[in-house]
C-alpha cells in the first residue's frame, strides 16, 4: 500500500495507469506533450505528498484520470490559456453537412480510417465522453462526474454521438458500396 | 443484471454500463449473467448483436485516440523526475552506501542471467509445452495417434472429440476453481454446463472461456493462427497473458463469440478478428423455428427469420427494400444459400463483415 509509504506500490500504480492517463490527457489539450507530462507529473508528486491522508479510491483509474483532469484545467486557467482546452472550442464547430463527410470519407482507405473520419466529426465533449466509456472503460457515474454533469446527462450525450454514428456506420457501409459499384 | 433492458434496442444496450463492461473486460460472472439472459430473451438476439457490432465500429473509430502511445523512455523519464521531485521535498536525499551499490551489482547480474536462461528455454519450447509444465500435481494427458477422431469424456462429464496428431492435458479431478485443459492441435468441446467453475481450453497464446456450451478450437503447434469456433452458447476467447510477453499490456481485448461465430488469432500479430463460420447451423435457442416457406412475404420479414434462426446480424437498408418480396422455400437450402436467392430476387449483393452480413444495393417496385 503506497499510504504507507511503498514506493514499490507507488511506482507500480505509475506503471499502470500512465499509458491510460496520457492518452487521455493528451486528447484533452490541443497539442502540447510538456505540459500534459507536468500535470501528470504534478499528479503523482500531489498524491505522494498528501498520501497519509488519502483514502483508498475504489476505483484507482477514474480518480487519477479525474485528477489529471483537474490539474489541466487548473493550470489552463492559471497560465492565462495559452492553450485552449478542446472542450471549449465547441461552439465554433460547426456541424459539417454530410457532403464533406463523404468526400473527407473517400479519401480514407480503410474502414477503421473511415471511422476516425466520423468521430473526429463529432464535438469534442460527445467524443470525450465516449472515449471514456468505450475505451477506458469508466462508467456512466464515473463519466458524469469528469465531465460535471449527472448521470443521465453523461447518457445523453454518449446517445447522441451513437445516434449519429449508427446513422453513418450502418447506413452508409451500403451507401459506399453502391458509389464503389456504380 | 439490467432488465430493463428487456425491450432494448441496440443504442439501449450501449447506455448500459453492464453490458459495455462485458464487452470491453468479460469475466466468467458476467459472461454467465449475460448468457442466461440472452437465452431467456432470443428475440434481442438480433439487436444484441448489433449493438456488438456498433460498439465494436465505435472502438475502432476511436483506434487513433487508444493508440496515441507514450514511449517507454518517456515513461522512464517521467517516473524519474515524479520520484526525484518526491524526495527533494521530504527526506533529505540519502547517499546510496557503497555495499548497497554491490548488492544491486550483483542482483542485476543474476537477474540477466536468469532472463537469458529463460529466454533459451522460451525459444525451443512450445506453447502447450511450456503451458503443461507449470501444472501443479499431477495431470492426465491423452494424444491422439490414431487417424480417427477420438473421444475423451472429462472428469466433469463434458465431452471432448480430439483430431488426430493432437494431445490434450487436464487434471484427473477438476478441484481447483476452474476446469483448465491445455490443447495442441484440433478439438470439439460439449462443456457440461457448470456456472460455478468456468471451462477453460488453453491453445497458442489463447484462452478460450465458457460456462457450457459446444465449440472447437484449432491450435496446432506449427501453425501460424488458433482458431476458434462456436456451436452453441457463448464463449469469450482472449489472449493467454500468463505466457506472452510479461511486459505487454493487457490491454489486447478478448472478444465474445455467438453461435455462428469464428475468432481467428494470428499468432504473430497477437491480434483477433471475428467471422461468420464457414457453414452456420441453425442454433437450438431460437423459440420458434422458421418454416422456411414464403407466398409474396416482404423481404424484411424474411431477413428476420434468418437472422433468429442463425443468430446472425444481417444490415441492410430498410428503405430501399421496403418493396421487395420474396415467394420461394428455403426449407432445405443451407444459410449461404438462402441469402443467395435472397440477393438474387432482389438484385442484390451480399458481403460478410465483423461476423455480420451486410446486404447491398437491391430494388424492388
Amino acid at each position: 500500500m503506497f499510504q504507507d509509504g511503498d514506493e514499490e506500490a507507488y511506482t507500480k500504480l505509475y506503471r499502470l495507469y500512465i499509458k491510460d492517463m496520457y492518452r487521455y490527457g493528451s486528447s484533452l489539450v490541443a497539442a502540447s506533450d510538456a505540459f500534459v507530462m507536468d500535470c501528470i507529473h504534478d499528479v503523482f508528486t500531489e498524491m505522494w505528498m498528501k498520501r497519509e491522508r488519502l483514502s483508498v479510491p475504489v476505483h484507482v483509474k477514474y480518480y487519477l484520470l479525474k485528477a489529471l483532469k483537474t490539474r489541466i484545467i487548473h493550470l489552463l486557467e492559471r497560465k492565462e490559456r495559452p492553450y485552449t482546452p478542446l472542450s471549449e472550442i465547441d461552439a465554433e464547430i460547426f456541424d459539417p453537412d454530410d457532403f464533406e463527410i463523404l468526400e473527407e470519407l473517400d479519401m480514407a482507405v480503410s474502414r477503421q480510417d473511415k471511422l476516425n473520419v466520423l468521430i473526429a466529426k463529432l464535438p469534442q465533449r460527445q467524443q470525450e465522453a465516449i472515449k471514456l466509456r468505450f475505451i477506458e472503460n469508466l462508467n456512466y457515474s464515473q463519466i458524469g462526474e469528469i465531465l460535471q454533469m449527472n448521470t443521465q446527462s453523461a447518457k445523453n450525450l454518449v446517445f447522441r454521438a451513437i445516434e449519429k454514428l449508427r446513422g453513418w456506420i450502418v447506413l452508409p457501409v451500403i451507401h459506399f458500396f453502391n458509389i464503389f459499384l456504380g | 443484471m439490467d432488465h430493463s433492458l428487456d425491450n432494448y434496442v441496440t443504442a439501449d444496450f450501449l447506455l448500459s454500463d453492464d453490458f459495455v463492461s462485458h464487452q470491453l473486460e468479460p469475466t466468467p460472472e458476467t459472461a454467465q449473467l449475460w448468457e442466461a439472459w440472452l437465452a431467456g430473451n432470443p428475440p434481442n438476439l438480433a439487436e444484441w448483436n448489433r449493438a456488438v457490432y456498433l460498439l465494436e465500429s465505435i472502438r475502432q473509430g476511436l483506434s487513433q485516440y487508444a493508440e496515441h502511445v507514450i514511449s517507454d523512455e518517456a515513461i522512464e523519464a517521467l517516473l524519474a523526475r515524479i520520484r526525484e521531485t518526491n524526495h527533494r521535498q521530504h527526506t533529505p536525499v540519502r547517499r546510496i552506501g557503497y555495499s548497497r551499490w554491490v548488492a544491486a551489482a550483483v542482483l542485476l547480474i543474476l537477474s540477466g542471467l536468469f532472463a537469458y536462461s529463460w529466454l533459451g528455454t522460451q525459444g525451443a519450447k512450445s506453447y502447450y509445452t511450456t503451458r503443461v509444465a507449470e501444472v501443479r500435481g499431477a495431470y492426465t494427458e491423452r494424444v491422439n495417434q490414431s487417424n480417427a477422431v477420438e473421444t475423451i469424456v472429462l472428469p466433469d462429464s463434458s465431452v471432448v472429440k480430439l483430431a488426430p496428431g493432437s494431445r490434450i492435458s487436464f487434471q484427473p479431478s477438476f478441484h481447483a476453481a476452474a476446469r483448465e485443459v491445455y490443447l495442441s492441435g484440433e478439438a470439439d468441446f460439449q462443456v457440461t454446463r457448470d456456472v460455478r467453475k468456468p471451462f477453460l481450453v488453453y491453445a497458442n497464446e489463447v484462452v478460450t472461456r465458457v460456462l457450457g456450451t459446444q465449440f472447437t478450437v484449432r491450435a496446432f503447434d506449427a501453425e501460424a493462427r488458433v482458431l476458434v469456433n462456436v456451436s452453441s452458447g457463448q464463449v469469450s476467447v482472449s489472449k493467454d497473458d500468463g505466457v506472452v510477453e510479461k511486459g505487454k499490456s493487457k490491454s489486447a481485448r478478448g472478444l465474445l463469440l455467438l453461435p455462428n461465430q469464428q475468432a481467428v488469432f494470428s499468432r504473430q500479430a497477437e491480434e483477433f478478428s471475428k467471422s461468420i463460420v464457414p457453414e452456420p447451423k441453425v442454433i437450438g435457442t431460437a423459440r420458434q423455428m422458421p418454416l422456411f416457406e414464403y407466398d409474396a412475404v416482404p423481404v424484411s420479414e424474411v431477413i428476420r427469420d434468418l437472422e433468429g434462426a442463425y443468430g446472425i446480424s444481417i444490415l441492410y437498408n430498410k428503405e430501399q427494400l421496403k418493396n421487395c418480396e420474396l415467394s420461394a422455400s428455403l426449407k432445405t437450402e443451407t444459410f449461404e444459400e438462402k441469402l443467395r436467392v435472397i440477393c438474387t430476387t432482389i438484385n442484390a449483393d451480399y458481403q460478410k463483415l465483423d461476423g455480420q452480413v451486410v446486404i447491398h444495393g437491391g430494388e424492388c417496385r
